[in-house]
């Protein structure tokens, strides 16, 4: 199987992205890159619900929760994976996080295409999408739309 | 109320815009916390011919502008306020890539405040401009104010 690739698309079309498992290490590293970037200079996340049990027990969560960005980024990948660039210059993710995400679980990201729509030079695909964990329970799902030229005038 | 804690801002409230370049250190360090490897986001030798920042780069743009905004709560140098907010959706549409290099503008509002289920949300709508007037990215952004519920307000 070569790579993803958008125009191998089409209504009904099943996207799959890279399984991870949650960790604690993945929380620190989206905690320290949401960190650095908004203070763009390096820095460190502390102690929150995302990096400490007994901060989110506090807070009345079970344990420490993944960021449900850190997710919502993985969705974007499989994006990424399939249009290339396309996925940056016009495109829209919209996603809901209904169920916290804990360390340990297997997380996959998973899509269809529900529509394709052809208008002159271009195309948009909306893609119905949710990651997955190990039980195939969506514990976040959302949808996206991209555009893209279609291939005679890409 | 501007100038307090998050939860202080009520319906209604518009923050006060910020201005920044964005740098390779923004892009890169948030691609690196969701593993993100494509060089789209790590130099220009790629197909836009210059360095990207993630379009879900967003949320730390948020995070600046509830810096500047909110004044008692901190959180990128460490602050925080009396809950920790659970992230609830995340809805992103990229019009244009933000390049590194771009002085951007970051604005919003709340756009509403309210309770469901037990659980009081905020709904942010932020948009990023370029520093020539452009629109980069339209957002919109869900949060509850603390995992815990209000009974009272079921």
């Amino acid at each position: 199987m070569g790579a993803p690739d958008w125009q191998s698309l089409d209504k009904g079309s099943k996207l799959q992205g890279q399984t991870r498992v949650m960790t604690a290490e993945r929380l620190r590293w989206y905690g320290d890159g949401l960190l650095t970037s908004s203070a763009g200079a390096p820095t460190e996340v502390g102690i929150n619900i995302h990096t400490d049990d007994a901060y989110a027990q506090a807070e009345g969560l079970p344990a420490a929760i993944a960021d449900g960005m850190l997710g919502a980024n993985w969705l974007a990948e499989m994006l990424l994976d399939y249009f290339g660039e396309h996925y940056i210059t016009n495109s829209r993710l919209r996603v809901k996080f209904i169920k916290p995400v804990f360390v340990g679980q297997h997380m996959s990201p998973r899509g269809v295409v529900s529509d394709v729509t052809r208008e002159g030079d271009r195309s948009t695909f909306q893609i119905e999408m949710a990651l997955t964990d190990e039980e195939g329970t969506p514990r976040t799902v959302g949808e996206a739309s991209v555009t893209v030229p279609n291939p005679a005038t890409a | 109320m501007l100038d307090g804690y998050i939860s202080d801002l009520e319906k209604g409230d518009v923050f006060r815009p910020i201005e920044f370049e964005v740098t390779s250190l923004m892009a890169t360090q948030y691609a690196h916390g969701v593993e993100q490897t494509h060089e789209l986001f790590h130099s220009a030798n790629n197909p836009l011919s210059r360095q990207v920042r993630p379009i879900t780069a967003v949320h730390a743009d948020k995070m600046k502008l509830l810096d500047a905004n909110c004044l008692k709560e901190q959180r990128i140098t460490g602050g925080r306020g009396p809950d920790w907010r659970i992230h609830f959706e995340h809805d992103a549409e990229s019009i244009e890539p933000v390049f590194v290099g771009d002085t951007i503008r970051v604005s919003g509002r709340i756009a509403d405040r309210y309770w469901k289920r037990g659980r009081e949300y905020l709904l942010y709508e932020i948009e990023v401009h370029h520093a020539d007037g452009r629109l980069l990215i339209r957002y919109r952004d869900r949060t509850l104010l603390r995992y815990r519920k209000n009974e009272e307000m079921e």
